[in-house]
């Protein structure tokens, strides 16, 4: 026989309880009537002073919704209470909180707002994946034990989010190229560099060929950068000659970072299981999935080398891990400055001598090697590293120690910059994939060296936009001081027992993972709310369903294979293979693999453009960057020195007349 | 781009959850955010008669997608061809403008003397160069500076759509359309009744009545799909269409919010 308390101490000891059941009933009513009713949603949140008045049904309806909810409320505040008159002092909150955050879900559906409100979105994410990982947490408590993953188990997760990532991604850039949503900048550039490595031993490039005025096409790159990186590229295309397998070669080495994140985990965390967990962030994250679908680029290899050379480190494969550094020294004329980034970590994260002097001469052949690149290996081409990008210096000379000296000595103008909307909002989408720990993760601060050289004296909105390639310095800091801060709280009291260990790594690995997921959902490519497809301010892109600052073009389904499409690679495969052509601007990138394959109107150069080639090629697709009609006028009525070679609905190519 | 591909797509496909529209063509919203309520295909890519009745040109320079071609004069009614280009000015006048095609080039309004008391309501011009015109609501064609009447005469019109040499798709003002040819006037059955036109010598563009947009080749009709406009917060809506516009190798269309559009696929 129970003995009854009193009402009034009864409702003392229950009311938390009770609110929270409250709370979480309005919340389910809430996420209910924000299902039905998701068109009125956005305005209704992000525009509440006003009431537009085709909404009042709505606004009707939602007091039914709540009506119903209450009465649910009612029942189980009612089954409190009693429990509480009945002497019950201890509560779990757990369930209430989480049925609470169901309330932000349907929300982030929301066309656009992810990227309208990106600073609200991550307060969201994170609040959820809060209250989800207290949810789990609490659920799981009654595992005794967190078992750890056999070495073969952890292979197969690693290998699967590995071969996710690869399989995803490299479809949605493969379906991209071959739907002509490509561009020159960069796919055209890095497809001709690469096979140019594979036919002449070095990287070359004709598309801009007005940087190589009365000279022979190609050129070399090194006017114009230094991209290494593409040396590893080279032999997808050595297998098969077609631009299309440098785009999955690019997926191919940007997701082998998962192995390296794996290794971090693996030892960061003291096991296989902490090892899947970080393998699994990498391949969730936001930032690498973007690099790989705007178009190619050689810097952002320096993401999974860096995350290899730190995992080499960590599993004390030194040796290999110094090489990955020194690969990372040199994807790109500015990536010794991520490398040095490296090199202060092994140097100062710990008191390892080993990892000190490998630290050390990764900072030094960095110094050596940026020197090198910028004031011998591109001046001797002709060429110079390139400080347009940039608007934060000291003196007026628009140089690298002006850069470096305006941080140094203004370091409060430097902030002041950095605090910029679009520069929090990328901040907020790049650390909100990780659920904010980066800010527990200064262990492995100093990656941000590299973003404070390359992206705080930046003041184009392009680089501090989610997958553009100008952003990458950032990613690496973000994922590595995110992995350290979810070590901070992993490790996090070496005295407690068991069970609040264990509670404390579900706790963390769910909150993490679930920050993650959607963050991928939001700004990911991996069954994503959409795909980010075109990069480039318009009318660069083809498609404009909806826009990021006019920098990133994203849809809600993929375009097309169609006819036009279909036509357009029949017209591209009756070129005679690795002739010096001339294209529009929408097909470059898929003759960009031949020695000579200039771009109208973009290339310029002199002699004129189509005094260089043998072929032109024109397409008829949809007038996007420029209208194509008028070279097709021009060269059909030179009989003089074209003739169609051949013509389809999709596109013509003309062919030079024998002199 | 064989078809071994398939089962490797279906495969990523289905791990990806990647969604990927039909093969059918569909409207993409030009950029830039511009107004109008009149379109034309040239060479050139598309004109516009704006909003603010000024034409302009799309697509623009890097980054500047709509370009305004000339801010001097008001304008009712617009028409081009290939590098050609007529306008209707609000004083009722028709002028040709000069200028290269491309979109920076500069180009300035020639008016034709005497065209003020010409009546004119609608402008249309052919795949060669022909201006046709509606002139006090008879189909005209303009010849060696004076307007000369076609085989459409007994009809009384309220849109042209030129094609070739003489031949003009014309509407009357119940919306039914007629073909203006090869000395004949002959009606064309529509599937529902016509409010605007554009044509050139393989197809031609319609919006009906109701807003809905078809599309003529080879004698056979299909009704295209709505423009879909993608805004914060909402989900695609389909809009109505105002009007269309050809070239060569493209199809716009402006919705009746004053939106620009452009066809998918022209194949």
């Amino acid at each position: 026989m129970t003995t009854e308390v009193p009402w009034e101490l009864a409702l003392i000891r229950s009311w938390r309880k009770i609110a929270l059941i409250c709370a979480a009933a309005c919340a389910i009513a809430s996420a209910a009537w924000q299902l039905k009713y998701r068109s009125f949603l956005y305005d209704f949140v992000f525009n509440p002073t006003w009431v537009n008045p085709e909404s009042l049904p709505a606004r009707h309806a939602l007091l039914k919704f709540v009506a119903v909810a209450a009465c649910g409320a009612l029942a189980f505040s009612v089954y409190a209470l009693i429990r509480a008159r009945r002497g019950q002092t201890a509560w779990t909150f757990h369930r209430e909180v989480f049925g609470t955050s169901l309330m932000v879900l349907p929300l982030l559906s929301v066309p656009e707002i992810e990227f309208q409100h990106p600073v609200f979105t991550a307060v969201l994410i994170l609040l959820f994946s809060l209250a989800l990982a207290w949810l789990v947490t609490c659920e799981a408590a009654q595992w005794r034990v967190l078992p750890d993953l056999s070495r073969r188990q952890a292979q197969v997760l690693v290998g699967l989010g590995y071969a996710l990532f690869v399989g995803v991604i490299g479809f949605i850039s493969y379906w991209r190229y071959i739907t002509f949503h490509a561009a020159v900048c960069d796919a055209s550039y890095e497809i001709n560099s690469v096979a140019g490595i594979v036919r002449h031993g070095y990287p070359t490039l004709s598309v801009a060929a007005f940087f190589f005025d009365g000279k022979p096409l190609p050129g070399p790159y090194f006017i114009n950068h230094v991209p290494f990186a593409d040396y590893l590229f080279a032999p997808f295309f050595l297998l098969y000659r077609h631009g299309s397998s440098v785009v999955w070669a690019q997926t191919v080495v940007m997701g082998v970072g998962t192995f390296g994140s794996y290794f971090i985990g693996y030892k960061w965390l003291g096991s296989r299981i902490g090892g899947v967990l970080a393998a699994w962030l990498y391949v969730l994250t936001p930032a690498v999935q973007g690099f790989c679908l705007h178009d190619i680029h050689a810097n952002v290899v320096t993401i999974p080398m860096i995350m290899l050379a730190v995992g080499f480190m960590e599993i004390d494969r030194v040796k290999t891990a110094f090489a990955f550094g020194l690969m990372t020294a040199i994807c790109r004329e500015e990536a010794p400055v991520y490398a040095i980034g490296l090199g202060l970590y092994w140097m100062f994260s710990g008191e390892d001598r080993r990892r000190f002097r490998f630290g050390l001469a990764l900072v030094l052949s960095s110094v050596v090697l940026e020197v090198f690149f910028s004031a011998y290996l591109m001046p001797h081409f002709g060429g110079k590293p390139r400080m347009d990008h940039f608007n934060l210096f000291f003196f007026a000379e628009r140089n690298g120690g002006s850069l470096i000296a305006a941080l140094l000595l203004n370091p409060l103008g430097a902030l002041f910059s950095s605090t910029g909307e679009v520069k929090l909002e990328f901040l907020a989408i790049t650390l909100g994939s990780v659920g904010g720990l980066a800010f527990w993760g200064w262990r492995a601060g100093w990656f941000i060296v590299p973003a404070l050289l390359l992206l705080v004296p930046a003041g184009d909105p392009t680089f501090f936009s989610l997958g553009v390639n100008y952003s990458a310095p950032l990613v690496p800091a973000a994922l590595l001081m995110s992995l350290a801060g979810v070590r901070h709280f992993w490790l996090r009291g070496d005295n407690d027992d068991g069970v609040a260990k264990r509670r404390r790594r579900i706790y963390v690995g769910s909150y993490v993972l679930a920050s993650a997921l959607l963050s991928n959902y939001l700004y990911g490519n991996i069954a994503s709310k959409t795909i980010k497809l075109e990069y480039g301010q318009s009318p660069l892109r083809r498609e404009n369903q909806r826009n990021y600052r006019d920098i990133i073009g994203y849809v809600d389904s993929l375009p097309p294979f169609g006819e036009a499409e279909k036509l357009m690679w029949e017209v591209i495969e009756r070129v005679p293979k690795n002739v010096p052509v001339l294209t529009t601007w929408a097909i470059n990138p898929q003759f960009a693999d031949y020695d000579v394959a200039l771009s109208l109107p973009f290339s310029g150069g002199n002699p004129p453009m189509e005094e260089r080639v043998k072929y032109v090629i024109i397409d008829k697709l949809p007038a996007f960057q420029a209208a194509t009609e008028p070279d097709i006028s021009r060269l059909r009525h030179d009989t003089k020195r074209w003739k169609v070679f051949f013509e389809n609905p999709s596109g013509v190519v003309f062919e030079r007349r024998a002199e | 781009m064989g078809n071994s591909d398939g089962l490797f797509f279906l495969i990523s496909l289905c791990s990806a959850g990647c969604r990927i529209k039909s093969k059918a063509p569909y409207w993409i919203q030009t950029h830039g955010g511009s107004l109008g309520g009149r379109v034309v295909g040239w060479e050139g890519g598309a004109l516009l008669l704006g909003g603010d009745q000024h034409l302009w040109c799309y697509p623009g320079t890097w980054a500047t997608p709509w370009v305004p071609r000339d801010q001097s004069r008001a304008l009712r009614a617009i028409a081009a061809a290939k590098q050609s280009a007529y306008g209707l000015f609000t004083d009722g006048r028709v002028a040709r403008f000069s200028g290269g095609w491309s979109p920076t080039s500069g180009g300035g309004w020639s008016a034709i003397e005497g065209s003020a008391a010409w009546g004119a309501s609608e402008l249309s011009m052919t795949d060669d160069g022909h201006l046709l015109l509606i002139a006090n609501g008879k189909l005209r064609v303009l010849e060696g500076g004076a307007l000369k009447s076609l085989d459409c005469d007994a009809l009384d019109t309220v849109a042209v759509a030129g094609t070739h040499g003489d031949g003009a798709f014309v509407l009357d003002a119940a919306g039914a359309l007629y073909f203006n040819g090869a000395g004949r006037c002959d009606k064309i059955n529509a599937p529902v009744p016509l409010q605007r036109i554009a044509a050139n010598s393989d197809r031609l563009l319609a919006v009906a009545v109701d807003g809905s947009v078809w599309r003529r080749r080879a004698n056979v009709w299909s009704r295209l799909p709505a423009p879909s406009k993608y805004r914060t917060g909402q989900t695609a809506t389909d809009k109505q269409a105002q009007d269309v516009g050809v070239s060569a190798y493209s199809t716009w269309l402006v919705d009746a919010e004053g939106a620009v559009f452009l066809l998918s696929d022209e194949t």
